[in-house]
């Protein structure tokens, strides 16, 4: 056991010994990863109160192409689908419902344009490559909430049904990431970073449907206001494009 | 190259400027909690039901906010009570009587006093009274009427409706098969042999033969959000018109004329038992492809006749395919 570890750290030590940086080695290339993991809502989300989101943390996936510039400088898009649970049994109990019913979570897109500085670190020409990148991102995002019914006994609440439904939410936001690449033959890669997207405070708007005991039934339009910032570790898989 | 990155500045600039409102208080949910209105009495009366002692009352009450266990006690002025919902009682001696109602479920509780003044007097006059409402919203043959007898000093009722129909009910419900005026005669007698006489006219409409869409809330799961949505509208097998095309996001409203294209009404109505009529919602895939049927939501005739705007509007919610799509039918003729 011993022995191995000391052959995987002379290894290790070796290839830092021979490896160098080449700032312009993956110049006019492009590449892509495509990423996924956990993500992680904020603690204002995340509050089970009458200001907070009730929100937990969820997954995303993402897909980020950039093309590199010059001395590794570059500039991309990226999309990422985020998903964060909804955690229905406190809303319910805050909101003293006898029942509920919820489909879906707080489901946000992100479209975004990157710009991007590799440090490419070359361990053998060819064969494996260690990139550091920061990369800041740009961009809309689309933002909805989880189809809510929640149900009333007619002596408990005027309104026996009440239903939470989304509408189209449309906003900016700002980010960032950084991490490490590992590719080998110049083409397959596995990409370990961490997201983050900036803390800012958002309107997202949706409508209400009232029923009393009596069937009668009014509609209504509302909106949640939060900070809505994210932090993600991503693991994915990365291709280098113009290199191979 | 100089260029992209100039406009990726912009670009950026501009998603600075929108990224976010600082300024504006937290939000959360907004929570629908309010305590169920307690019983309410809106209306109550009576009726003395002989026009000489011993008077027999039926007493009356319309109350609202009807739920959970309800319970009615009345309180006759003479010592004695009921749980009866009309009651009718037999006072034995002439007197002045207030009479109270209490109407009670597990919410709260309600009351209503009355005086019945004529109690007080050796006999009193018979007068012959009614009123009457539709058993629908809307008085088209054939149409149910339900008549309310107010006559007061009687208790032997005679009834013609006009038909060739008659009745002697206290309180008769009477269907009138085809449009018309009808002219609806109360005789109300007294148990000494006099009696009163009341008419009133009562008109009844032809079936209407056109049902106008008012508009159309339109309620689909939250996976059609940004979609492209219409609706086709049939009557039987024809095709009426359709909607515009409009992006999902709950609830999408059509409005009458602007939202629908080809037409907004059924035409030929003729309310029969065998008449469908017929919601198709579809998304719209482009003019090259066709569209993705969603749901299909098949209303019967008396849906269409009973539930109209303003007074009641359609609420539909069908079972899968797609669960969780609501339809509000605003309906006019």
């Amino acid at each position: 056991m011993k022995t191995t570890f000391l052959v995987l750290a002379l290894t290790l030590i070796n290839s830092w010994l021979i490896a160098q940086f080449d700032i312009k080695y993956l110049d006019k290339c492009g590449y892509l990863k495509i990423t996924a993991g956990n993500i992680m809502s904020n603690d204002d989300m995340k509050r089970t109160d009458e200001s907070g989101l009730f929100a937990k943390n969820g997954y995303f996936i993402g897909f980020d192409y950039n093309h590199i510039i010059t001395h590794g400088f570059g500039i991309g898009i990226n999309i990422q689908i985020d998903r964060y649970n909804f955690n229905k049994e406190a809303f319910a109990q805050f909101a003293l419902a006898d029942d509920y019913k919820v489909k879906g979570r707080y489901a946000s897109t992100r479209w975004g344009l990157n710009i991007v500085q590799n440090i490419p670190i070359v361990v053998s020409e060819n064969n494996f490559l260690i990139n550091i990148y920061g990369e800041a991102n740009a961009g809309l995002r689309g933002f909805s909430i989880p189809a809510i019914d929640l149900y009333y006994s007619e002596l408990n609440n005027k309104w026996v049904e009440v239903n939470y439904r989304t509408r189209m939410n449309t906003m900016g936001y700002l980010g960032f990431s950084a991490g490490l690449q590992f590719i080998i033959a110049d083409f397959l890669g596995i990409n370990i970073s961490y997201n983050e997207v900036l803390r800012s405070r958002h309107s997202i708007r949706y409508s209400i449907r009232l029923t009393d005991a009596f069937e009668q039934v009014e509609e209504k339009e509302s909106y949640l206001h939060n900070y809505l910032d994210s932090r993600s570790l991503q693991f994915g898989v990365f291709f280098l494009f113009g290199k191979y | 190259m100089l260029k992209s990155f100039h406009k990726l500045l912009v670009f950026l600039s501009i998603i600075l400027f929108i990224e976010g409102c600082e300024k504006d208080p937290f939000r959360g949910w907004d929570l629908f909690i309010e305590s169920p209105p307690p019983p309410k009495i809106k209306e109550l009366y009576y009726v003395v039901k002989n026009c000489v002692p011993p008077y027999p009352v039926t007493y009356y009450q319309n109350t609202e906010n009807l739920i959970g266990n309800v319970t009615y006690t009345w309180y006759f002025g003479d010592g004695t009570t009921s749980n009866e919902l009309n009651p009718t009682h037999i006072y034995q001696q002439t007197g002045t009587y207030k009479v109270k109602l209490v109407v009670r479920n597990e919410i709260g509780s309600d009351s209503a006093t009355i005086d019945v003044p004529e109690l007080n007097l050796a006999s009193i006059p018979i007068v012959s009274n009614f009123t009457y409402r539709h058993f629908n919203n809307n008085n088209f043959a054939p149409t149910k009427v339900i008549f309310t007898n107010k006559s007061t000093g009687s208790n032997i009722f005679s009834w013609d409706f006009g038909d060739g129909q008659q009745d002697n009910d206290d309180e008769p419900t009477h269907i009138f098969q085809n449009q018309g005026t009808y002219t609806v005669k109360l005789r109300s007698y007294c148990t000494d042999g006099s009696y009163s006489d009341y008419q009133q006219q009562i008109f009844v409409n032809p079936k209407p033969q056109r049902v106008f869409i008012d508009a159309i809330n339109l309620m689909l799961p939250k996976n059609y959000n940004g979609q492209s949505i219409y609706i086709e509208m049939y009557h039987n097998t024809t095709y009426i018109g359709k909607t515009r095309i409009k992006s999902g996001s709950y609830p999408i409203k059509f409005n009458r004329p602007s939202d629908f294209v080809d037409g907004y009404f059924f035409d030929y109505v003729q309310f029969t038992s065998n008449e469908v009529f017929k919601f198709v919602i579809l998304r719209d895939n482009g003019s090259n492809s066709q569209p993705t049927f969603i749901n299909e939501i098949t209303l019967a005739s008396v849906d269409i006749k009973n539930n109209f705007y303003p007074s009641v509007y359609y609420t539909v919610r069908p079972i899968p395919p797609v669960e969780d799509v609501f339809i509000d039918l605003y309906l006019s003729y």
